[in-house]
């Protein structure tokens, strides 16, 4: 109850805070709150704002679903193999700090203005970070419990599933939560330098008109969206995987 | 039962850590005592088959269950899913049949960490008999308890071995513990292990029901026996 009202209280706070920045400054490139969820409206009745909405979430989820598959299994292999770690470890470091920008650039001059070269430069930018977290949860198993399993002739697909990866999920949790919210703004950028539909091209178009309304209504729709995903998915998940522990 | 047992060597790279041994086990129930440090505990893994490249001697023909120092209960799995874990054909009336058998009827839905420490350990004792296994390996499973808790866990033992006729290895510095546990108890040298005493804890047990005259009988004949030396 507590942790309710602060939840929303503090959001509630920061609505008033810029309605009342708004009214004692009048600033021009600012629109009120009431002037944006104006503007959110009409786009989602009368504009495109569900067409693209949809358009950016299939991409999301697309690539989020690449993303940690993956990273999962690249992460897992090389925290559990150290060969397989001396040869990965290069090409991940290497991964890890090209550009963004030039990863989504180089995509679409290879494989051309195409949806599935927008979806490989997501992938390509952000499983590594996934690899990495992944990595770090395959070190830390604890061989104890892998050694009861074992005392128990335990057969591999039972070890796997009911020893060894319960002792991942938190560190999935952690690479999908953050897997999710940097690959939505990736997802944007994608969009805005080389697609004609989605979040990311609409905002690109407003940009040129400096339809700063329009601009922040597209986004509070989209933080609106990642809400209902951590309420839906990503808290009863955190339930789960807590059980326990 | 295993009748002999052949312990094979054992080193870590060039640091023999086991001498190869060979011990007739006629008996239900054994006990391994050493010096800390001598190889106790590798003694069992190897027994268990648990140190990398050495097959356990007894697996190949028996089936066997350890139970280790730690509970090392699965945290995220109740104390029903835990024993369903090691032998996936338990019912829900045989898990309630092997928790009643430890007391504990009552913890079914219960995760690990919900439980005291000596409840883990008559879980982590229940799950080591869901698997009917012929030899059960105990590595000083009850060492972190309080006197009275681990005397509880002990009686727990010997009941379920009685009911389970299952024949027990059991690793422990604790020369009391071994003398209530085991018919048998093998002495070890410090490292590496070798066995320097075979000590029948039956025959003097025909003689006197005080496990505290034994004990200091058996110190007084071999007063450095628990540092791992005959004389």
């Amino acid at each position: 109850m507590t942790q309710g009202f602060l939840r929303w209280g503090s959001l509630l706070a920061l609505l008033v805070i810029w309605q009342l920045s708004i009214w004692w400054f009048n600033p021009q490139d600012l629109p009120s709150p009431l002037t944006v969820a104006q503007s959110l409206f009409w786009h989602m009745t009368q504009g495109t704002l569900l067409d693209d909405l949809w358009i950016t979430v299939i991409r999301v989820l697309l690539s989020f679903t690449m993303v940690m598959i993956l990273g999962c299994i690249i992460g897992i292999m090389m925290g559990a193999n150290r060969t397989f770690n001396v040869i990965g470890d290069g090409a991940l470091l290497i991964l890890l700090n090209v550009p963004a920008l030039v990863t989504i650039i180089l995509a679409y001059i290879w494989f051309g203005l195409v949806e599935s070269a927008a979806i490989l430069a997501v992938v390509i930018n952000k499983f590594p970070i996934v690899v990495i977290t992944m990595r770090e949860g395959a070190r830390n198993i604890d061989n104890d419990l892998i050694d009861v399993a074992r005392v128990f002739a335990l057969p591999k697909h039972r070890l796997f599933f009911k020893v060894y990866l319960p002792q991942l999920y938190p560190y999935i949790m952690t690479s999908a939560r953050n897997g999710l919210s940097l690959i939505w703004k990736i997802v944007l950028v994608v969009e805005l330098l080389g697609r004609s539909d989605g979040i990311g091209f609409a905002l690109h178009s407003f940009f040129q008109f400096f339809d700063i309304a329009s601009i922040l209504a597209y986004t509070f729709a989209f933080v609106i969206v990642i809400f209902v995903i951590e309420a839906l998915a990503f808290r009863p998940l955190d339930k789960v995987v807590a059980r326990g522990r | 039962m295993v009748a002999n047992l052949t312990i094979p060597a054992f080193a870590y790279s060039d640091s023999p850590v086991i001498e190869s041994m060979q011990w007739s086990l006629d008996c239900a129930r054994m006990a391994i005592v050493g010096p800390s440090g001598c190889g106790k505990t590798t003694l069992l893994n190897l027994l268990a088959g648990l140190l990398p490249g050495t097959p356990s001697p007894i697996a190949h023909t028996m089936t066997i269950s350890m139970m280790f120092q730690e509970p090392r209960l699965m945290p995220w799995l109740t104390v029903k899913q835990n024993l369903q874990l090691v032998n996936k054909h338990l019912n829900e009336d045989d898990v309630l049949q092997k928790l009643s058998e430890i007391g504990l009827s009552h913890s079914q839905h219960d995760y690990p960490k919900q439980l005291s420490g000596g409840m883990q350990r008559r879980v982590a004792l229940a799950r080591a008999f869901c698997t009917q296994p012929d030899v059960l390996l105990l590595d000083e499973p009850f060492v972190s308890l309080d006197a009275p808790t681990a005397k509880e866990c002990r009686n727990v033992l010997l009941k379920l071995q009685h009911t389970h006729h299952t024949q027990t290895i059991l690793v422990t510095h604790d020369l009391y513990e071994a003398i209530e546990l085991a018919d048998k108890i093998v002495f070890l040298s410090k490292a590496p292990a070798k066995d320097i005493l075979m000590f029948d804890v039956r025959n003097a047990k025909e003689n006197t029901s005080d496990q505290h005259k034994i004990y200091h009988d058996l110190l007084t004949l071999y007063p450095n026996l628990l540092s791992g030396q005959l004389i």
